[in-house]
Formats: structure tokens, C-alpha cells, sequence
């Protein structure tokens, strides 16, 4: 919408409205400066809730890490008890092994104990 | 356009600007806090490799503990085992012994053995023989076994036997008359002499493959 100032009629008085809008002008200034404090203050707040939000992820991430680390240590701890008992076991198996096998020669073993302590040799 | 008009105008034109400046620094303030937390997770997994690293170095420490627990044990209960077997064969060596020592004659023969040599090893002499109850009911014949142990020594020797109710199941002590010098050779005495000799031995024989 086009508007035109319309020029002054003789007689009409000119100070008045200059300093009405000076006024206006001082107002409008002081508008934009408000917001521009608001701005700053947003701006100063987010800088705050931004150090406060680092922190939470840092320690969420962190977090979540050494819930991986963990697992990782329970993983190879659960392994290796697993394969220490496989060890036992195998262990006991050859120990069976081991009597079984003694047992079939108990009888020369004695023998020549016998013979060592009677000084047969 | 009057006065009131324009003065409008400069005032609205202010609010729009105001209205943007806010708009603008609360879209400034979004990024801050958004790229603050993007930072935070990006340094975080900065620091994921190495706590990875350190969970798998401690991980592969519990691993090593925890085998070289089991093979210690491992080791232990076959050395165990072994023990108490060559314990059993020994055990079962004592009981033969014992049987050994009802077969009058060849217990005898054994018996004058161990008397002979222990009458050598002293060099002879006045020596003092010690046998268990049972043993000295035997008819042993202690004048040959002195000529033997004199042939050996070139020492003239005399055998006296002694009844000090010996606690074995045979076998025999002989020493000087002084007692300064004693020879265990009764069994139990024969077997805890020769001890590492008869595990090692039986050992050899038990459990090579």
C-alpha cells in the first residue's frame, strides 16, 4: 500500500510532530535494544544449559562404554572359567587314567621295592 | 499518510525486528546446546578406544589368572594322585614284608643277609643284634654269621643278641657294644632310608607309558 506525505498546509506546525516522531523513534530504539538484551540473555542461558547438556551426554556416553568394556571382561572371564573346567575335568579323566594304568603294574613296582629293601640288587 | 500513521509504522517495523532478533537468538541457543552435546559425545568416544583397550587388557589378565590357577591345580592333583599311589604301593609293599617275614627259611636267609652286612659296615668287633619278639624265636646261627663278618673285617667278632622288645615288622638293628654307632635295618627303617630311592623306582615303573 503506497502512502505519500502530504506537504504542509501554511500555518501548519511542524515542531510537534518532528519531536512526536523523534519519540517514536527513541521507543522503536529501545524496543530493538530490549530484544537484543533478550537475545544476550537466550544466548548466556543456552551457554549454561549447553555445559549442563555436555556433561549428561559425556557421562551417558561414557556410560554406555563402560557397560561395553564390561561385558567384554565378563565375556572372556566366563570363557576362560568355562575352559578351566574343562581343564579340571580333563584333569580328573586322566588321573582315572593314571590309577587304572598303575593298578596293572602295582605288582612289578612292589617287586622291585622288595628288592631294594631285602638288598636284592 | 499522517503523523500517527508513520509513527505506527516505525513502531511495528521495531517489533518485527525485535520479534527476529529473538527468533534468531533462540536458534543460535538451540545450535549451542546441540552442538555442545554432539561435542560431548564425539569426546567421549575419542576416549572409547583406549577404555576398550584397558577392558581388554584387564580381560585378557583374568584370563591368563584364572588358566594358569587351573593348571597349577591341574598339576597338583596329578602330583597328588601320583603320591598317593607309590604311598599305596609302598603301604603294600610293608604288608608283603610282613608276609614275608612267615616264610621261616627264606626270611632267615634275609635276616642273616642284612645281619652280615650291617656286622661289615660296623668293621666287626663287639656288636649287639636287636630283633622283634617273634624274630628271637629263630635259629639263627649267629656263629656263622660272626666267621662271615671276621672273613670280611679281619676283625674278630661277637654277636650278642639283646631283647629290648623291638617294635618292627622285621629286619634287624645291629650296633657297637658302646651303642655309639647303631644300623637300622629293619624294614620300616630300610624302607624310610631308601625312601626317594623306592618312590623314584616304583614311580619309573607306575606310570611310564
Amino acid at each position: 500500500m503506497s502512502q505519500e506525505i502530504k506537504p504542509l498546509k501554511k500555518g501548519e506546525k511542524i515542531i510537534e510532530p518532528l519531536e512526536s516522531i523523534i519519540e517514536t523513534e527513541k521507543q522503536a530504539i529501545r524496543i530493538i535494544e530490549d530484544a537484543k538484551a533478550k537475545a544476550k540473555k537466550i544466548i548466556e542461558d543456552a551457554k549454561i544449559k549447553a555445559q549442563n547438556e555436555y556433561n549428561i551426554a559425556f557421562q551417558e556416553t561414557i556410560s554406555k562404554i563402560s557397560e561395553k568394556a564390561s561385558l567384554i571382561i565378563e565375556e572372556e572371564k566366563r570363557k576362560a572359567d568355562l575352559e578351566a573346567k574343562k581343564i579340571i575335568k580333563d584333569t580328573e579323566d586322566k588321573i582315572k587314567d593314571l590309577r587304572e594304568k598303575a593298578s596293572k603294574k602295582i605288582d612289578e613296582a612292589i617287586k622291585k621295592m622288595l628288592s631294594i629293601i631285602l638288598m636284592e640288587e | 499518510m499522517t503523523l500517527e500513521n508513520l509513527m505506527n509504522i516505525i513502531i511495528e517495523d521495531a517489533k518485527k525486528e525485535a520479534e527476529n532478533i529473538i527468533k534468531e537468538a533462540n536458534k543460535n541457543a538451540e545450535q549451542i546446546i546441540e552442538d555442545s552435546k554432539k561435542n560431548a559425545v564425539s569426546k567421549a568416544l575419542e576416549e572409547e578406544k583406549d577404555l576398550i583397550r584397558k577392558a581388554k587388557e584387564e580381560a585378557e589378565n583374568i584370563r591368563n589368572t584364572i588358566l594358569s590357577e587351573a593348571r597349577i591345580k591341574s598339576s597338583w592333583m596329578i602330583i597328588n594322585e601320583k603320591t598317593k599311589i607309590i604311598d599305596e604301593a609302598i603301604e603294600k609293599t610293608k604288608e608283603k614284608l610282613k608276609e614275608f617275614t612267615k616264610s621261616k627259611e627264606k626270611y632267615m636267609e634275609i635276616l642273616s643277609k642284612l645281619i652280615i652286612n650291617a656286622g661289615s659296615t660296623l668293621g666287626g668287633g663287639e656288636l649287639e643284634i636287636l630283633l622283634n619278639k617273634q624274630d628271637l624265636k629263630l635259629p639263627l646261627d649267629i656263629k656263622k654269621l660272626e666267621k662271615i663278618v671276621e672273613e670280611k673285617t679281619g676283625k674278630k667278632t661277637i654277636f650278642k643278641i639283646v631283647d629290648e622288645d623291638l617294635q618292627t615288622i622285621g629286619g634287624v638293628i645291629v650296633r657297637t657294644k658302646d651303642q655309639k654307632i647303631i644300623i637300622n635295618y629293619t624294614f620300616e627303617g630300610l624302607i624310610e632310608s631308601h625312601k626317594r630311592y623306592l618312590q623314584k623306582e616304583a614311580s619309573k615303573i607306575l606310570f611310564s607309558e
